[in-house]
């Protein structure tokens, strides 16, 4: 009879690679490309100022950006390693389906955790620095909490199908 | 030996061609007004408070996957067969 099964090692390491990964997306997306904002454009507004403040703020935000992506790329680099460690466990199921699952769980934390502190807490950013930023907030949230809820759902239904095998030869239980 | 010779000349080389290098210049800013109003906004009296600010969500998202890893909760049925040793191992390719 061989070991008992244990899904959590990829589930962690899946969920870590998302956090990191969601931070990176919130980070391109929504402070590079859209640039609807910063670490800190509540604090040190980049709109409504005079240019040459506006140019200041936008380079003390770059660095409190460059700070929170560091720990991105942290977060995906612990994330990588607890997936190596993972696989070569023999009793960890390799279920592509579980792994996706938890890559989407972590971004939906991530964006649960970010936004809450981040938009309703600390009040250091909103989605969009505009007097209707409650909206934009309220729907981020919303987004987080749907990616955790499809992210869970896709790993439990991973584990009630029996984690199948990808590839023949991978872990099955029974 | 000779190995050892190419790599200590090669640390050699780029140790010189660093120390005979000219400050990095990448900064277009550090030395503007702007740049010192910058670097005046960043490090104040608020420095500790802003970098906690903008990292508190990292310890509790760590603190989650904690729960994940350690949680009473994902482990099931046996393994079908005997998998007690690591994938690759049969056929030499796990280090």
């Amino acid at each position: 009879m061989g070991p008992r099964i244990d899904r959590r090692p990829l589930v962690s390491a899946g969920t870590l690679l998302g956090i990191g990964m969601g931070g990176f997306a919130d980070g391109i997306v929504l402070h590079q490309l859209l640039q609807v904002h910063n670490m800190l454009t509540a604090r040190y507004p980049t709109t409504g100022v005079p240019a040459e403040t506006a140019l200041v703020h936008v380079e003390i935000n770059m660095f409190w950006d460059g700070l929170f992506h560091a720990f991105c790329w942290v977060a995906a680099a612990a994330g990588v390693a607890l997936l190596w460690r993972a696989v070569r466990r023999p009793d960890v199921p390799l279920s592509t389906r579980t792994l996706v699952g938890s890559i989407w769980l972590g971004w939906g934390l991530f964006n649960l955790v970010e936004g809450v502190i981040d938009h309703h807490v600390l009040h250091i950013h909103h989605v969009t620095e505009t007097p209707d930023h409650l909206a934009y907030d309220l729907a981020f949230l919303a987004f987080g909490a749907a990616q955790v809820v499809s992210g869970l759902w896709l790993v439990r239904t991973a584990a009630a199908a029996g984690d199948r095998p990808d590839r023949p030869g991978h872990l099955r239980s029974e | 030996m000779r190995a050892a010779r190419h790599r200590f000349l090669t640390a050699v080389s780029l140790a010189a061609i660093a120390a005979a290098a000219p400050p990095a210049r990448a900064c277009p800013l550090c030395d503007t007004g702007t740049g010192q109003r910058v670097r005046a906004g960043i490090f104040r009296d608020d420095f500790a408070a802003n970098a906690a600010r903008t990292l508190l969500p990292f310890p509790l998202l760590a603190g989650l996957v904690a729960l994940v890893h350690y949680g009473p909760w994902g482990r099931g049925g046996r393994v079908a067969g005997d998998r007690r040793t690591p994938r690759g191992a049969a056929d030499g390719t796990a280090d």
